[in-house]
């Protein structure tokens, strides 16, 4: 009986056990046990401790020290491998000016975030069928006007687009391939959300590609905009990463940062 | 403008043309002009090849086309389709590819099964039909991932969202399911058909020890785990993404977050690691998809470094291709891969919403094993750092699928 008045006792620290374990160290208080620090992830069946720089797991360091290949053996050895969209072919032709796409950071996010190594379903939204953010880089087959409902639970998964225009200044923008669609009234979002910690980015297009901050007529947005996946000074919810509450009615409410709905 | 685009809208072109000549028949004659007045002709851009390497040096894998969707496989839509599309109104389902995660091809290389994760459908190009149909007896899937096909051509469909793998025959009847309470978030599979095993990989989640491959038996028992514990050392696997069997019939593990390949016998011993964390050859940063040519060399994609990497049985990297881009043969963050009998390649491009298919070409078994060139500037190194673990792979020739 005793044993059993314990355990009622014990009971809510038990029930708390589960999230205190998925929530880490408190929002806002940098990367060391936020969702994306690898490096104290421990194997509780085996007492494995991970033991790996925290920066590394995404943030690839380069190697001075190369290897050649046994079938292309011209390339020098101090080829390396980037993140960079090439321009020619690998004996140095240059490629036909042609879509460039992607060259924001939501492209670092989604190779892990493509339901891989993490849950994934962000690239892809509500639409009714088939849709592309990038009319130019889809093909044919796509509808080359996104539909972008919002899901009927309200659940933001699969359903918020990213890499898309922001009708930053309250006008059309174009950016990634993509122009503000008919369908957005620009009055309705916050002219320059960046003022409420929202990250906004630029597309200048070319080799330079996406530039962090904004740009009349060519302002986007991409998974930071919203996440800031390094648990930064500021941040409200570690779980989600965000740069906003999830709950509320005004500011800091994230919803409200960029949606004007009076 | 994109050359497949413009192919694609050269064949809406013919496809509108054939329409109007169609409802003519039917004396529709006002239509039919209507229509095929959609007709443009656009002049075919002159298309730069891929190749790896570039002459002089021996071309070995050439780009050779691009599958989004039917449109892709140069069939015209019928009078009747067409019919149909004009007067009622309906739009055809093409189908277009949008998240490729995983393929898998037949034998003879003419089905190629696609699993598309955010679409929740597995896309089935049949190159002699020149049809786009889709798996499932019309039912979507619930995040599907892996996809493997057995001798009998049955195919395994790793659905992540339900933790289990739905198997349809050949026809497309299902056939059964396969789970188990250990799974966490299922991805890659593989099937080892002489061992009669089932491979899948299960990253699991931050917070899961489950970082492990799962092996069960064609009945679908569970039969083993292989993996010696969630971490970074040999053996152990950090969200384990892909697997594929090797023609020594050892189980190949991309171990993503730690960038390495671990290499088990099919018991579960631990062979080998290679590759680590880097931007040098034979290096990875996201190494996702992995599967055998028919000389036993490994293809590792890599979804940071937008490309794959060849190594030969003694894991040496003999070349890499791709590279990130749009241009048809490029690659946006690259997922699953498949190679068929013939040695033609398959790799999803997932940021670019297609697969893209290359040729291994100009080569032979004992290309695998050519002499490395002599040295000839200092600090150069012939010997990839490959291995922590002891021995080499004991491969022999891939066995004819």
């Amino acid at each position: 009986m005793r044993k059993l008045n314990l355990l009622w006792l014990l009971a809510p620290l038990l029930a708390l056990l589960p999230l205190a374990a998925y929530a880490g160290e408190e929002p806002g208080t940098g990367f060391v046990d936020s969702q994306h620090d690898f490096t104290t992830s421990t194997d509780t069946s085996t007492g494995t401790t991970i033991t790996i720089g925290a920066c590394t797991r995404c943030h690839t360091p380069h190697h001075a020290i190369g290897t050649r290949l046994l079938w292309n053996h011209v390339l020098s050895k101090n080829s390396s491998f980037s993140w960079s969209d090439v321009d020619a072919t690998i004996g140095g032709t240059k490629l036909p000016s042609f879509n460039n796409s992607w060259t924001g950071p939501t492209k670092y996010c989604l190779s892990c975030h493509d339901g891989s190594v993490a849950t994934g379903d962000v690239n892809w939204w509500n639409g009714g069928g088939p849709a592309c953010v990038s009319a130019k880089g889809c093909g044919s087959g796509f509808s080359s006007t996104s539909r972008l409902n919002v899901a009927p639970s309200g659940d933001l998964k699969g359903s918020h687009p990213v890499a898309v225009p922001y009708p930053f200044g309250q006008v059309k923008n174009t950016y990634n391939g993509v122009t503000t669609g008919e369908g957005v009234k620009a009055t309705e979002y916050a002219a320059d959300p960046t003022a409420d910690g929202i990250r906004l980015f630029n597309d200048a297009g070319g080799a330079s590609g996406v530039l962090a901050g904004t740009a009349p007529g060519a302002t986007g947005l991409e998974c930071t905009s919203c996440h800031d996946v390094h648990n930064g000074v500021g941040q409200v919810q570690d779980h989600y990463l965000l740069r906003g509450t999830l709950g509320g009615t005004a500011k800091p409410y994230l919803c409200v940062k960029c949606h004007l709905k009076p | 403008m994109d050359p497949h685009e413009t192919r694609r809208a050269m064949s809406r072109a013919r496809a509108y043309a054939t329409a109007g000549a169609g409802i003519a028949r039917i004396a529709l004659a006002g239509l039919a002009l209507l229509v095929a007045g959609c007709a443009t002709v656009v002049e075919k851009p002159k298309f730069l090849e891929m190749m790896w390497p570039e002459p002089p040096l021996t071309p070995r894998i050439k780009f050779a086309r691009t599958l989004a969707s039917e449109l892709d496989l140069g069939r015209e839509k019928s009078v009747a389709e067409t019919i149909v599309s004009v007067v009622v109104g309906k739009k055809p389902d093409v189908g277009h590819l949008a998240e490729p995660m995983a393929i898998a091809v037949s034998d003879d290389g003419q089905r190629i099964f696609v699993s598309d994760y955010g679409q929740g459908r597995i896309y089935r190009f049949d190159l002699e039909q020149k049809r786009v149909t889709f798996m499932g007896n019309g039912r979507p899937f619930n995040y599907p991932f892996g996809v493997a096909l057995d001798a009998a051509e049955s195919l395994y469909v790793v659905e992540q969202g339900t933790r289990m793998i739905r198997v349809y025959d050949r026809a497309g009847n299902d056939l059964k399911t396969i789970t188990d309470s250990s799974l966490v978030r299922p991805t890659g599979i593989a099937i080892d058909r002489k061992r009669g095993r089932i491979y899948v990989a299960d990253p699991a989640r931050s917070d899961s020890p489950e970082h492990s491959v799962k092996v069960f038996d064609l009945d679908g028992a569970l039969v083993g785990k292989i993996g010696k514990a969630k971490g970074d050392c040999d053996g152990c696997l950090y969200f384990p993404t892909y697997v594929a069997v090797g023609p020594d019939g050892n189980v190949y593990v991309t171990s993503t977050m730690s960038a390495s390949v671990n290499v088990f016998e099919p018991e579960g011993k631990f062979v080998r690691r290679f590759g680590e964390r880097g931007t040098g050859f034979g290096m990875f940063d996201r190494p996702k998809g992995v599967a055998f040519d028919g000389f036993g060399n490994l293809y590792v994609v890599d979804s940071g470094w937008s490309n794959v990497q060849i190594f030969n049985p003694k894991g040496e990297v003999l070349l890499f291709f791709g590279g990130r881009g749009s241009y048809p043969g490029l690659l946006k963050n690259p997922s699953g891969i498949a190679i068929d009998g013939k040695n033609r390649i398959y790799v999803g491009d997932f940021l670019n919403y297609r697969l893209s298919v290359y040729d291994l070409v100009n080569t032979t078994g004992a290309d695998s094993f050519i002499a490395p060139p002599p040295e000839n500037s200092k600090g150069g190194e012939t010997t990839p750092r490959t291995s922590r673990g002891a021995g080499t792979i004991q491969t022999t020739q891939k066995e004819k699928k």
